[in-house]
């Protein structure tokens, strides 16, 4: 009895140290399918602030975490809006002005998407956590009712990310990442994305209910995923300043 | 000299009356003492008043050159709008609470404003840009119309005045057409396409950098805040330093879910640095009248020493101690007092020439203030208070000096000498 539990105890240190040396293949592995898979997709946000919740409808095409583009069915003043992103160029399409609109990069790493706390990122398209910072493997911990790896990532120098540090909490099975916290080293955390519920969509296990928070919490946005459809036809030559102004709401 | 008690009069008035006759001979009788005396009085406070009046008089110049003409100097935004100065927190408009805030006596002006940031585009240019939509009327006012460096004000809705430095960055030129697009009313998309109707000098390099000037309507209609304001920009009829009107008129005309913010509240910093600033001015004033003050301390011992004989004779023929400490006294309140007048006369008149004719930077120094935004100018302060503090001041010190002259009549021994 005594011996088993030692054994027992001995096996989960020894899955402990094994995961310990390979942050990287874990994140590697929560990224998979965001990354490596081209995608349509459906998506509805809805953004809670003090004196006023905002909703939005949005139709999504991405090919790996460069390519991107966004169209905005909901609401009826903003649909049609659209954003572009074509690896280091982004463009956005505003229907009031009829224009196409080169953004710069710097776009990318600021502010908020369309006043929810999604940033432009988020959604365009992130660095990988895996390929594009180096780790420090923290152990375990339950987040949101799940067993994760924790780990800390640190951008590597010369990638655009606003954040200096980010944590990742990666489940220990299948679901991939469970909570991302964005942080600065001068003010704290940045942003948090839980994933709060997971689903197969197309096949693919995901999280299909996502909580982006900002200020501390203070302000939320949910993002449900509607519609998930692999799109494998989709290439880097598919995403064009031509396709923005063309694809409709 | 008639005995005062003959007359049947009250004897302290009598005796003051002697008093101050006795003094004013007194001062007759040495001329040139009395002259260098009252002069040295009215220097000091000539002195102090320029000094004073002109630095007070910068900071009003600064103050009105980074708040008046931007910011305003009183705010009346929604409780929430400071300090983060979110799009979001805007006031909804109310015609008939301005019109009653505009007839106010003491309020010079209220425009509303709705402004917020928005990414603006030319081509393959582009620039972060804080939008100001501005009503019809402020566009009217001189400050606006003196700001104009290219196009003209007169222009149809859809227009744009930008930045002289932001129009550069964009390679901007009168006619063009930008794209301003980003965050509006509580989180919708802001976007529209404006023609460039001029550029303008915001008299701050900053400020030429990322201003764009809207049509008020525009403004609303890029942003989604349909029927709101950002704040009201109130300038009052008085805008010294020491005069906050912020809570007066936030209490006769309150307007539901908003505040008054006066600038001390919102730029803390900028009155921190006049505080600062004006302490150190006080530091030379307090050299000033400690300098003066031993000129007079030193005058007063020479008056004493002068009449020490007088008052031993005085004091022998029987004259009270008192009643002669009483005319020294009234030698010296006459003397400060007149020295006094004539300082904040020639203060005053002097002010009102430098008023009229400011003090002009030349050089490296007027260069470094214009690219601040600032005409190189060294206004005074034409408040009035600087000249009664400071003549106030200037008589207290006398009197103490006076103190030495009413030490000697009562050490004098009338028997000595």
């Amino acid at each position: 009895m005594n011996r088993s539990l030692l054994l027992g105890l001995l096996a989960f240190a020894s899955t402990v140290r094994l995961a310990a040396q390979n942050p990287t293949e874990i994140l590697a592995k929560a990224e998979k399918t965001a990354i490596g898979t081209s995608s349509y997709s459906e998506l509805s946000m809805k953004a809670t602030r003090a004196r006023y919740t905002r909703m939005l409808d949005l139709k999504s095409w991405t090919h790996t975490n460069k390519y991107a583009l966004i169209v905005v069915t909901g609401p009826e003043r903003d649909r049609g809006t659209r954003y572009l992103r074509a690896d280091k160029q982004m463009y956005s399409f505003v229907p009031r002005t009829g224009k196409v609109v080169k953004l710069p990069q710097s776009m990318l790493m600021a502010g908020g998407f369309m006043g929810t706390d999604a940033s432009m990122d988020n959604l365009l398209g992130q660095a990988s956590l895996a390929k594009d910072f180096t780790h420090q493997y923290l152990g375990t911990e339950t987040v949101n009712g799940l067993p994760c790896h924790k780990i800390k990532c640190k951008p590597k120098p010369g990638v655009p990310v606003a954040a200096d540090e980010v944590v990742a909490w990666v489940h220990t099975g299948d679901k991939g990442w469970v909570r991302l916290s964005f942080q600065s080293t001068r003010s704290g955390e940045l942003q948090r994305m839980d994933a709060l519920e997971f689903g197969r969509m197309d096949g693919v296990q995901m999280p299909v209910k996502l909580q982006f928070s900002t200020q501390g919490g203070k302000q939320t946005t949910l993002m449900t995923v509607k519609t998930w459809k692999k799109q494998p036809q989709l290439n880097a030559a598919w995403f064009t300043p031509e396709r923005l102004e063309q694809t409709q709401p | 000299m008639v005995h005062p008690r003959a007359l049947g009069a009250n004897p302290a008035v009598t005796a003051a009356r002697l008093a101050v006759r006795l003094a004013w001979r007194n001062l007759g009788r040495n001329r040139r003492r009395s002259l260098i005396t009252g002069a040295a009085i009215a220097f000091a406070l000539f002195f102090a008043v320029i000094l004073r009046s002109l630095q007070l008089g910068v900071y009003n110049h600064m103050v009105a050159t980074v708040v008046g003409s931007m910011s305003g100097y009183v705010q009346v935004s929604d409780t929430a709008y400071w300090p983060s100065q979110n799009l979001d927190y805007a006031l909804y408009e109310d015609p008939a609470w301005l019109e009653e805030l505009r007839a106010d006596g003491d309020v010079a002006s209220a425009y509303p404003r709705l402004q917020g940031f928005s990414l603006v585009t030319l081509g393959e240019k582009s620039g972060v840009a804080q939008w100001i939509g501005i009503s019809p009327e402020e566009a009217e006012a001189p400050l606006w119309r003196a700001r104009l460096a290219s196009g003209s004000w007169n222009a149809a809705p859809g227009s744009v005045w930008l930045g002289k430095r932001l129009a550069q960055q964009l390679h901007a030129a009168v006619g063009d057409t930008v794209v301003a697009m980003g965050q509006g009313f509580q989180g919708s998309m802001a976007g529209a396409s404006w023609v460039v109707a001029g550029t303008l000098n915001m008299g701050n390099p900053e400020l030429e950098k990322r201003s764009a000037v809207v049509g008020l309507a525009d403004a609303q209609e890029f942003a989604g805040a349909y029927g709101m304001w950002s704040y009201v920009q109130v300038t009052p009829r008085r805008t010294e330093l020491n005069h906050d009107p912020t809570t007066d008129l936030g209490a006769q005309h309150p307007l539901s879910g908003a505040q008054f913010l006066g600038w001390q509240t919102r730029m803390p910093e900028l009155i921190q640095a006049i505080q600062a600033d004006s302490s150190g001015g006080r530091v030379i004033l307090f050299i000033l009248y400690v300098v003066i003050g031993f000129g007079l301390l030193g005058t007063m011992i020479m008056l004493a020493n002068e009449r020490r004989r007088e008052f031993a004779m005085q004091l022998a023929m029987g004259m009270r101690r008192g009643l002669l400490a009483g005319i020294v006294f009234v030698e010296v309140l006459i003397l400060s007092l007149t020295g006094a007048a004539v300082g904040a006369a020639l203060g005053r008149v002097a002010v009102l020439i430098l008023d009229r004719f400011p003090l002009r930077l030349q050089g490296d120094v007027a260069a470094a203030m214009e690219q601040q935004g600032w005409e190189p100018i060294l206004p005074p302060s034409l408040d009035g208070s600087i000249t009664v503090t400071h003549a106030g001041i200037i008589v207290v010190i006398a009197l103490l000096a006076a103190a030495w002259p009413l030490r000697t009549v009562f050490k004098t021994s009338p028997i000595q000498r």
